[in-house]
């Protein structure tokens, strides 16, 4: 999708840049345009090949591979397939990643209330508000978990400070096996919330004021308004999310790599697929295991892209 | 909006290329003044002005190590060695990737623990002739640790320093409950028994820290009750071995009565900070704290060091050392052998001493180090080495190591017997050594 956009940013450049071209739009199609076309698409679609699909072949040979840095690889089997088959710590990092995904996608509907709230007409302080809910984006995520790290912290944590105060005993919230993870994907829909924001809000401005006003005039109330206006039309932008927030967390490492740290008793029910990636290839340095897992995570990515796909037919409304 | 990203992609090509040109300016300064130098005393055996990149990870030894790298540049006026520190949680993967595709440094830190794939690819240049040269008799180091670096008869790393284990305390704890301080005397019973006094859960104060610490932790006390990490034959587990869960329950025991903060308290906030923060009275850990603690006012005024108590074998703790090796695939050698050899030198080791960073690994350079740290009983450390254990690695270590904390987790919070816990961690360990 990046190198969509960035095509059409090039060759919105190249038209603006080159005075000819807005005549030659004009005059019949010559050998010419097609050379410009060629000349145009030739950097995105290089950089595709080098960067996502050469890559991808590589890694493809590397999961039927054997061997080690020094030594090179060499093509083997299906050894590494059935060993990352066969681990059991596979089907919980994917069950981890699914519940995480699940949870951070509930981000969306909190998105899209914040962002009805702050379209509301004559709000004041708009943009502090719109800046405050966008500062995570901008912030580093290593900088953020390290901050949540000590907001949970069980001995000496603002959270349980704060529940102190009500007379609720707090827990070691990251290094509990049963809060972990969502302690994680509360921090995960608090990172995500700002770039939901800016699309949500995009989509909300592009609802033309004559539809809302048709329907006031029809005798919609607010909660009419939202359920039967704003949000079918504002349904693609909401599919768009959910496709991203899925994809953005079935791909979380850094979260719970700074929060939870190596020795944590609730690594067990936290680890993400990524994070398995990660141990396997760069902890034990089995790169092939590593490649397998990172061939499984691109099949469950896709088939849950599918899936989304599929089932859009019956909520999404394109006007 | 289109020109901003130009605009700043130009500005920082200026800057970059201002850089470069100050760089070069540098470095031509540089190298004329190595040349006067080496026309003028014409000490140098080669006219080359080279450089050699050498990679560390720790930023805390940087001023020592650059320093230990002056003293080779003014024996060698010719060379001039580029520092670069990489940060420990990238640097394995560094040093393997770019090694092994060619853009490496020439010399490097390396463990005992790693060195195996760099062996097996014959990525290492073996180092005999320079340490020959150098005329270093190498019966002053610690002679466990030679062997973690020696393949087939050749030496592709002389330890640069070494670390052992000791009993930390807190002073100001134990003169408050009345005990007197850890000695030589002490035994497994004596740390249970005085963990139990100091422990004061109503004022969240713990007797001992307990977390799941393979080097400062049941790498020794396995050994203390007889067991192994890895069978003397290097062939098996050992973790399955009765006195090796013995060497572990010492531990999740401790866990279990409450002397210690539990192991969700520990990967909130790590036991060496809790420890600092004075709430914990005795912490198994490593001569490598030695410096952190002298720096810090709390722990330079409260903390001291004891002997290993017994265990119901000995008392032994693990040592474990680091090297410099060189890189077969070094455009120079020659020199970086010579290099990586004059940074594992007894001259190098006394510049690590006094610095009291580490424990530098030449015998009869260390007294600088127990000097440095005058207010604690370092000279333990030094005392240790005799009938220490060395730190157990195998062909792929990370393969097996990197489980230990996982398996043995329900050990720790009661989920499973250590036995139950450690047989896990056997059969695992068993899968990866029959992988090498």
């Amino acid at each position: 999708m990046n190198n969509h956009l960035e095509t059409n940013a090039a060759m919105a450049q190249a038209r603006v840049s080159t005075p000819e071209a807005a005549q030659r739009n004009r005059r019949p199609r010559r050998l010419g345009d097609g050379l410009w076309v060629v000349a145009i698409m030739a950097l995105p679609v290089l950089g595709l090949i080098v960067f996502y699909l050469w890559p991808l072949v590589r890694t493809i040979i590397l999961s039927f591979s054997d061997g080690s840095p020094f030594i090179g690889y060499h093509l083997s089997g299906f050894e590494s397939w059935s060993k990352v088959l066969h681990d059991p710590t596979l089907f919980t990092s994917l069950r981890n990643t699914l519940v995480y995904a699940v949870i951070v996608l509930l981000g969306v509907p909190i998105a899209m209330l914040i962002a009805v709230l702050l379209h509301q007409k004559g709000l004041r302080f708009r943009g502090f508000y719109r800046v405050l809910y966008f500062l995570p984006v901008v912030t580093m995520p290593a900088a953020v978990a390290m901050v949540w790290r000590y907001i949970y912290n069980g001995d000496f944590g603002l959270l349980n400070t704060f529940l102190g105060w009500f007379g609720i005993e707090g827990r070691a919230w990251v290094a509990d096996p049963h809060t972990a993870l969502v302690a994680v994907a509360i921090v995960g829909i608090w990172t995500s919330l700002g770039t939901n924001l800016v699309i949500l809000a995009a989509g909300l401005e592009a609802i033309p004021a004559e539809v809302l006003e048709a329907a006031r005039l029809d005798g919609a109330g607010s909660g009419k308004l939202f359920t039967k206006v704003i949000a079918p039309l504002m349904s693609p932008s909401v599919f768009l999310l959910s496709i991203l927030s899925v994809i953005g967390s079935l791909q979380v490492f850094d979260l719970i790599f700074v929060m939870l740290g190596r020795t944590n008793p609730a690594l067990g029910n936290t680890r993400s697929i990524v994070y398995f990636f990660y141990e396997e290839a760069f902890v034990r340095s089995d790169r092939p295991a590593g490649a397998v897992i990172a061939l499984i995570t691109l099949i469950v990515t896709g088939i849950l892209t599918l899936i989304q796909f599929r089932l859009q037919k019956r909520w999404v409304h394109y006007a | 909006m289109t020109h901003r990203p130009k605009l700043v992609a130009l500005s920082l090509t200026a800057l970059l290329a201002l850089t470069a040109c100050s760089g070069n300016d540098n470095n031509a300064s540089n190298n004329d003044s190595t040349n006067n130098e080496t026309t003028s005393s014409e000490t140098a055996k080669s006219d080359e002005n080279i450089t050699l990149d050498f990679a560390i990870f720790s930023p805390d030894q940087e001023p020592t190590i650059q320093k230990v790298v002056d003293a080779f540049e003014a024996e060698h006026t010719n060379i001039d060695v580029s520092l670069r520190v990489i940060p420990w949680v990238d640097y394995w993967n560094t040093l393997k990737t770019t090694a092994s595709g060619g853009t490496g440094p020439d010399v490097a830190w390396m463990l005992g623990a790693q060195i195996a794939p760099y062996l097996e690819g014959k990525a290492l240049l073996p180092l005999d002739d320079a340490i020959k040269e150098a005329g270093i008799d190498t019966s002053g180091y610690p002679q466990m640790l030679l062997p973690l670096y020696q393949a087939d008869g050749a030496t592709y790393a002389l330890p640069k320093d070494f670390d052992t284990i000791g009993l930390w305390y807190n002073k100001d704890l134990f003169d408050k409950a009345g005990i007197a301080y850890p000695d030589a005397s002490w035994t497994w019973d004596t740390v249970a028994e005085n963990a139990a006094k100091l422990t004061d859960s109503s004022a969240n104060q713990y007797g001992i820290a307990a977390p799941i610490d393979a080097q400062a932790g049941y790498y020794n006390t396995i050994p203390q009750a007889g067991g192994f990490v890895i069978s003397p034959d290097g062939t098996k587990s050992g973790y399955d071995d009765p006195k090796s869960i013995e060497g572990i329950a010492f531990w999740t025991d401790l866990v279990a009565k409450g002397y210690s903060p539990s192991l969700q308290s520990f990967a909130d906030t790590e036991a060496v900070a809790q420890f600092m923060s004075g709430n914990i009275a005795m912490m198994y850990t490593g001569s490598y704290f030695a410096g952190r603690f002298a720096n810090d006012e709390y722990a330079s005024t409260h903390f001291d060091v004891a002997p290993m108590p017994k265990g119901p074998a000995s008392n032994a703790s693990v040592i474990n050392g680091m090297g410099n090796v060189a890189f077969a695939n070094s455009k120079h050698p020659k020199e970086a052998a010579e290099l990586a050899t004059f940074l594992s030198s007894p001259e190098a080791s006394t510049i690590q001493s006094e610095s009291g960073a580490v424990i530098g690994s030449y015998k009869g350079t260390q007294q600088a180090w127990v000097d440095a740290l005058p207010m604690f009983h370092a000279q333990v450390f030094l005392d240790a080495v005799d009938g220490a254990v060395v730190y157990p690695t195998s062909k792929n270590t990370d393969a097996w190591a990197s489980r230990e904390g996982e398996l043995l987790t329900p050990a720790w919070t009661g989920d499973q017997t250590p036995a139950e816990a450690a047989g896990k961690l056997a059969a695992a360990m068993n899968d990866a050594f029959a992988a090498e």
